[in-house]
């Protein structure tokens, strides 16, 4: 079974170790049923990877394995060292956040749902997001029109999409597993959502894990290819700048990406 | 407790001034005279009845023809036997045929709420038993012991059939709630699925379908309660009329009835959801589709 640590030096943020995963039909465990099993991962902190493979390949149960939310997986995962079982599920889950690809925003107002998260015991104590906060997360990825006050049934479903996104992110998770969270929306607005992202990832060192379906926008540090139950990780060779026009070319990744942040930042 | 009770008991007056306006004036002969027995022909007349609905059925094809004689013929031996356990259990005067007769009671309440609720998982009965058990001996302390206090305590005329329209008002109660949690929680797969992924606890990503299903099983009380004396005289209070009793005197028993089933409704409600709500995840807080028993009709 490989390893495919990203040799960097550092321990990993996230520990993912022989996590498998039964076809949604089968009740038994028998290996002809399983979508993946054996699968090795390892992310640091303030990494972007994207994870890419045929369609039914398992990246989403892949995610939700992460997240411990996929009641067919199974997987050893440590976070900064420590065993996700010495932690509640629930607190585990404000960590290791999954995004998922439905954007459902219970809740009267656009902000009641992005602090829904805050009124859950597991989040108890923890300071919420105040105004300003989201009103810059939501002016960030082009929702400048949207008041913190409206309804989010009247959200359009890439609005509710990116609602849905800070809502994940305004958890300050270290861990933000982003399921095909640019599907719905249109170029200008993904390249928003994937530069507030990946600034986020930098300012906060927090991993981010994409499913994505469009072409790579040049913001990961390294391609994670699932496919016929097995994972591959390249690390992306030359780590393009935030501007598609301009591309660095022989840049050292680390180097790119705090120049990308500063970029961000902006 | 105390908050339902202080509302039920200001809106006493209330529920009461219907029958006390109709009733001003009580006829005293009415409450010594006691009840008509109903004789072989008066039975015969009432099957007769049922046969012509069911004629009624046949001719306009409903398709109830084979089911309501069927039905009725069961209601006949079952009151019939209700009747005569009663009525033995009343000359024994003993507690413990009482307390036996409850049991009993009650191991059929399980049964029934079973077969009434809806694509709900198996493996609910001890559930549904002690969610009765609790909520039935709660009110029965209550309504037979503070309210009515019979001499003796367990007076079989006063406790079995108040137990008996606690115990159904609360299979009624329970059956609408669970077909109601389960219904509600599966449709909301997703929403429950993002609140878990948000690190909600399965009890907070199920409380929207908890309330949904209080408030569905409370319902019908509500509705009675509101109702009672002007559309309809409930059952208990006809009852007691029939058999002889002061109009008032019924229709305190009666709103002293219907305050309890409030009471009962909410408790047993809350205990039921509380029991079974984790039946939706898994021992992780993973949320997993109920497999429903096998459909009963």
């Amino acid at each position: 079974m490989g390893n495919f640590t990203m040799d960097t030096g550092a321990t990993p943020l996230l520990q993912v170790r022989d996590a498998s995963c039964r076809a949604a039909s089968s009740s038994t465990d028998d290996s002809e049923a399983s979508i993946f099993r054996g699968i090795d991962l390892d992310v640091h902190a303030g990494q972007i990877l994207d994870l890419v493979g045929p369609s039914g390949s398992g990246k989403s149960s892949l995610l939700t394995c992460i997240a411990r939310l996929n009641p067919r997986a199974n997987a050893h995962l440590t976070l900064d060292g420590v065993d996700a079982n010495d932690m509640s599920v629930e607190q585990w889950r404000t960590r290791v956040a999954y995004l998922p690809q439905k954007s459902l925003l219970p809740g009267s107002t656009v902000k009641e749902a992005i602090v829904l998260p805050y009124t859950f015991a597991s989040m108890h104590g923890a300071q919420r997001p105040d105004d300003q906060q989201i009103r810059d997360a939501l002016d960030a990825v082009g929702l400048a029109d949207v008041e913190l006050t409206r309804d989010p049934h009247d959200l359009s479903g890439g609005q509710a999409a990116r609602v849905s996104m800070i809502r994940s992110i305004l958890m300050f998770p270290k861990v933000l597993l982003a399921d095909e969270v640019d599907a719905g929306l249109d170029d200008t607005n993904a390249w928003l959502v994937g530069v507030y992202m990946a600034d986020f990832a930098h300012r906060h060192g927090m991993a981010l894990i994409r499913v994505r379906h469009r072409a790579p926008d040049g913001l990961a540090d390294a391609i994670a290819t699932l496919a016929e139950g097995r994972l591959t990780v390249e690390p992306v060779e030359s780590s393009h700048a935030a501007d598609a026009s301009q591309p660095h070319d022989t840049a050292e990744p680390q180097t790119a990406q705090s120049e990308q942040a500063e970029r961000n930042a902006q | 407790m105390m908050p339902l009770s202080a509302t039920l008991a200001s809106a006493s007056q209330l529920h009461l001034a219907a029958p006390v306006t109709i009733n001003a004036s009580p006829a005293a002969g009415i409450a010594t005279s006691g009840s008509y027995d109903i004789d072989l022909w008066g039975m015969l007349i009432a099957i007769g009845l049922v046969a012509v609905a069911t004629i009624i059925s046949a001719i306009a094809k409903l398709g109830v023809e084979r089911s309501l004689p069927i039905a009725a013929a069961r209601a006949i031996v079952q009151l019939a036997a209700m009747g005569i356990i009663l009525r033995w259990v009343i000359e024994q005067g003993t507690w413990w045929w009482v307390v036996l007769l409850m049991l009993g009671m009650l191991a059929a309440a399980v049964q029934i709420t079973l077969s009434r609720a809806k694509n709900v998982p198996r493996g609910l009965a001890l559930s549904i038993f002690l969610t009765l058990a609790a909520s039935m001996i709660t009110m029965v302390i209550v309504v037979v012991e503070l309210i009515v206090r019979p001499v003796p305590w367990y007076s079989p005329r006063v406790v079995l059939p108040l137990a008996g329209m606690m115990l159904g008002n609360s299979v009624s109660a329970v059956a609408l709630a669970l077909s109601r949690f389960f219904e509600d929680m599966a449709e909301r797969r997703d929403e429950v699925e993002t609140l878990l992924a948000l690190g909600a606890s399965p009890r907070e990503a199920s409380m929207t379908s908890i309330r949904s299903a209080m408030r569905m099983g409370l319902m019908p009380t509500v509705a009675s309660l509101a109702s009672a004396g002007i559309v309809t005289i409930p059952g208990m209070m006809a009852g007691q009329i029939l058999a002889g009793n002061d109009p008032l005197t019924a229709a305190k028993y009666q709103f002293v009835v219907l305050a309890a089933i409030a009471a009962l409704t909410m408790v047993s409600d809350a205990l039921i959801l509380h029991l079974v709500y984790g039946r939706c995840f898994t021992r992780l807080h993973q949320y997993q589709p109920i497999k429903p028993r096998s459909a009963k009709k």
